[in-house]
């Protein structure tokens, strides 16, 4: 018996629900010589604004337990650069691509939506609406359903190319957000960015990133998540794709019963780089074992109380 | 290219001054070059999550084509304390070689400066440039004398001799390995070495960055910062140089010519 994986997200079919999560994965080459593209179905590149971006100085990253806090700043090379010279490489992979953007104000996110959206090889687009480590552009479009609804109908209005919209996980009622979007116009939603967290050094008081918070991702977020994924479903109709701390097969089947009709690999591709295609294999193995002919089968199918 | 290879522990032995050498067992790998780094995880869950960067401290070839990859570590946390305190046997996930390693000194004479565990990939280092006609140096430095870490294994390659320095006088020189990089400079201003390669923190190798273009010597830097994944994408090592760009520490380097990062206060 063979299971049939694709998921459609908007015009676009993916191969299998298993993607790799916006940066973690940079712009896809540098993982060449050990991920099988087309084992996966798509990768997910570093959010790109509409300007290239240092992003925040040192430190940026702090470990804690089984998590991991980031405050990169979205360091990025710009929409021109990524047109010169990440696009050409990405063209060539076997699995879809997603490029995932931010920019400061709605007019900035339309705008950049429709350049990037028109360019060959761009497969869909996830605007990043909910990013807690720089001062302006991303999270503020994502706690607000107005907001997220403006800066979604925005994006959608400027390009025909499928629309998943990344939400914050830092709201009270996330219901509320993923039905604003989907009423805008978005294809999916990807639930969630990182957690805002903080460390501190307790001998010198300081916070350990330099960008004083920042936000928290693997294992230690996935049942938040999976939380967050299973009201998002209960809100919309469209598919919810599920972003935080998935590691293993077992990971995104849970995240699958929540609701979720794809799964991303983030952190964990730091931790084994060929985990998204561990996923998927997996994935298949267990719909085999279980008699699972359609992943229709397994989304939302948690039997809640 | 960097692969992801599981190989096992062969063993982990005290490496002078409170440092560890963790013995690889040897396997099919590409050689790296001296100044490399590995990302490297022990058989744990989901915590501690991230591996852990290290240079390669020492490599051989042995039979049948396989490598034999050494690291030498400090426990400065739970990752380290993990791997310092594993059994041999246990099976290690290797990620690498990663980054840039050290060129060859363009003369005769090349000198290493370390701050403590900072020594660990000049073992490999000393192999790969050692030659006959050449006078290579070590001038290793730590708080006090407990804290320097051995070097006995490839000292018969140090023609040029080590010089240890202490903080608190306690062995050798009294005072920073940059002030005795600055005296023993001073000293051969008529032959200056063609090369100074620095491993240590940064503040020291920045120090010892200005030492050296003082004295109009190249120096190259291994630099370090937390790591994620060592191959350029989660933006966790990077840091700015004076020139406000970034530099990707664990694809640009972690070794670069001291003059990337650190402003010659003279020029523009």
């Amino acid at each position: 018996m063979t299971t049939d994986l694709s998921v459609r997200i908007g015009d676009l079919i993916l191969r299998n629900p298993i993607l790799t999560a916006s940066g973690t994965f940079g712009y896809a080459s540098e993982y060449e010589t050990m991920v099988d593209f087309n084992k996966i179905g798509g990768v997910i590149t570093k959010g790109i604004s509409p300007e290239p971006r240092l992003g925040n100085t040192q430190p940026r990253i702090w470990e804690t337990e089984s998590g991991l806090i980031n405050a990169i700043g979205l360091d990025n090379v710009g929409v021109e650069d990524f047109e010169r010279s990440k696009l050409a490489y990405l063209r060539e992979i076997d699995c879809a691509v997603v490029v995932n953007f931010f920019a400061e104000s709605t007019d900035g996110y339309a705008q950049l939506a429709r350049t990037l959206g028109a360019m060959a090889g761009v497969d869909a687009l996830e605007a990043n609406i909910s990013c807690p480590n720089v001062k302006a552009g991303g999270r503020e479009f994502g706690i607000d359903p107005a907001a997220a609804a403006d800066v979604t109908m925005a994006s959608r209005e400027a390009t025909n190319c499928p629309l998943i919209v990344k939400l914050s996980p830092d709201v009270s009622n996330i219901g509320d957000i993923a039905s604003a979007v989907e009423n805008a116009g978005a294809d999916a939603i990807t639930v969630a960015n990182s957690v805002p967290a903080m460390a501190i050094d307790i001998d010198s008081h300081q916070p350990r990133l330099s960008f004083g918070r920042g936000g928290l991702t693997g294992p230690a977020v996935r049942p938040i998540v999976t939380r967050l994924v299973y009201d998002s479903a209960q809100a919309t109709n469209i598919p919810i794709i599920a972003s935080g701390g998935a590691s293993t097969w077992r990971d995104v089947v849970e995240f699958m019963l929540a609701g979720a009709s794809a799964v991303q690999a983030g952190t964990v591709n730091f931790v084994n780089p060929r985990a998204s295609v561990e996923m998927a294999e997996g994935l298949e193995m267990y719909c085999q074992q279980h008699g699972i002919n359609s992943l229709n089968q397994l989304v939302g199918a948690v039997d809640m109380p | 290219m960097p692969a992801l290879s599981r190989i096992p522990l062969e063993t982990v032995e005290d490496a002078g001054g409170g440092c560890l050498r963790l013995v690889c067992a040897p396997a099919s790998l590409v050689a790296p070059m001296p100044g490399q780094f590995y990302m490297v995880r022990g058989p744990w869950e989901a915590d501690p999550l991230l591996p852990r960067p290290f240079s390669v401290a020492r490599f051989r070839t042995v039979k049948n084509e396989q490598v034999q990859l050494e690291f030498l570590l400090r426990i400065i946390g739970r990752g380290t304390r993990l791997l310092g305190t594993a059994r041999a046997g246990i099976e290690l996930d290797i990620l690498g070689p990663l980054g840039v390693g050290f060129e060859q000194p363009p003369g005769d004479s090349a000198w290493m400066v370390a701050g403590g565990i900072g020594i660990a990939p000049f073992p490999a280092l000393t192999d790969a440039i050692a030659a006959p006609e050449r006078s290579l140096s070590l001038l290793i430095g730590a708080r006090t004398h407990t804290e320097i870490p051995g070097f006995k294994d490839f000292e018969a390659n140090l023609s040029g001799g080590v010089e240890v320095a202490t903080d608190d006088g306690s062995a050798g020189f009294a005072g920073t390995v940059v002030d005795l990089l600055a005296s023993r400079l001073d000293r051969a201003s008529d032959q200056p070495p063609s090369q100074v390669y620095v491993c240590g923190p940064h503040a020291m190798m920045e120090a010892a960055a200005a030492v050296c273009r003082d004295a109009g010597v190249p120096c190259s830097v291994s630099l370090e910062a937390p790591m994620g994944c060592g191959m350029g994408t989660c933006r966790g090592c990077v840091i700015r140089t004076f020139r406000n760009t970034n530099f990707t520490i664990c694809t640009d380097g972690p070794v670069t010519d001291a003059n990337v990062i650190w402003s010659d206060q003279n020029s523009p």
